[in-house]
């Protein structure tokens, strides 16, 4: 609530139901094998407070952004993935992490904010079976 | 990377409460405009809801912050391991007379989000980065509430509608790490 900064109102949900849900897996059938895979996936679309530096719909396997020349001290790196397990992603010389894919999308995606002041350019990897399908979304957030 | 998301769905039932600065509550802010009687029903008198855009995202932080010293002479690598679990609900800073599900339900549709008024995140997520020499490599794990802007008016049984209000939403929505080096 402090980082909103409003004092006028707080919101209490009180009584809130504590029924949650697992996530959906996909129905297979032994017959028709796995699912299809939509034919688009789209990425995470910036708001207000940050601005896009590249982006990649509907991917499978590897593929990567960049190289970017650092022009910014942050970025934020946001992953969504429809499928089953992980996929790697790696901000070339700054970090690296594991993104989980699930089988319906969102709100299950990831936003990774990092420190890019002891880098001159970079390089965003993804690497994913043909299976996943992933989004990828780098954005400069304002400082 | 052990983790597993779960949301929970409001309920009809549920209750929310919001608290204004003035006073009123959502109760009181829900019962309709003077001039709801004596017309012929035409409409269906009722609260109406429209998103009418997106704002700066907000974090809410899940654990303490991270911070790992790297001593040597060349840079390392740290993993930060998230260490709590958390349940996320939604925020409104606004009077709100619609159900929080109605604002979510129009939230996904305008923009494809998939938001839930809550998001469960379990400990055990984990970001890798590189700390150069001689420096401190630091992380905050949490959740990313998306804020939502929308509109809302009371239309009574003629038809006529109230003055439109805003309303603020910040439903959760992405999870992850804020990291920087010190």
């Amino acid at each position: 609530m402090a980082t909103i900064g409003c004092a006028a109102a707080l919101l209490a949900l009180a009584g809130c139901t504590t029924a949650s849900f697992e996530i959906p897996r996909p129905s297979v059938t032994a017959s028709s094998g796995p699912p299809a895979l939509p034919t688009e996936f789209l990425a995470y679309e910036p708001v207000e407070g940050e601005r896009a530096v590249g982006t990649l719909a509907t991917q499978t396997g590897i593929n990567s952004l960049g190289p970017f020349t650092v022009a910014s001290e942050r970025v934020a790196v946001y992953v969504d993935c429809l499928g089953q397990g992980t996929v790697s992603v790696e901000i070339s010389g700054v970090a690296r992490f594991d993104n989980p894919c699930y089988p319906r999308v969102g709100p299950l995606g990831t936003r990774n904010e990092l420190d890019m002041r002891y880098v001159d350019d970079y390089t965003v990897t993804v690497t994913a079976t043909d299976e996943q399908l992933w989004a990828l979304t780098i954005t400069e957030p304002d400082s | 990377m052990n983790r597993k998301y779960l949301g929970s769905l409001i309920t009809t039932a549920l209750l929310v409460s919001v608290l204004v600065s003035s006073g009123v509550t959502a109760a009181q802010a829900a019962d309709p405009p003077a001039g709801d009687v004596g017309t012929q029903s035409v409409c269906d008198a009722r609260w109406r809801y429209k998103t009418t855009g997106r704002g700066s995202n907000t974090f809410r932080k899940v654990g303490g912050e991270k911070s790992a010293y790297n001593g040597t002479k060349s840079p390392a690598l740290v993993t930060f391991t998230s260490s709590e679990s958390a349940s996320v609900g939604s925020v409104i800073t606004t009077t709100l007379n619609v159900q929080l599900s109605v604002v979510l339900a129009s939230a996904n549709q305008a923009y494809d989000l998939g938001l839930h008024s809550t998001l469960s995140v379990q400990k055990g997520v984990d970001i890798e980065i590189k700390v150069p020499s001689k420096r401190t490599g630091v992380g905050q794990y949490g959740v990313h509430r998306a804020y939502i802007k929308g509109s809302e008016w009371y239309e009574n049984r003629s038809c006529t509608t109230s003055k439109k209000h805003s309303t603020k939403v910040y439903a959760p929505y992405r999870d992850g790490w804020k990291t920087w080096i010190d």
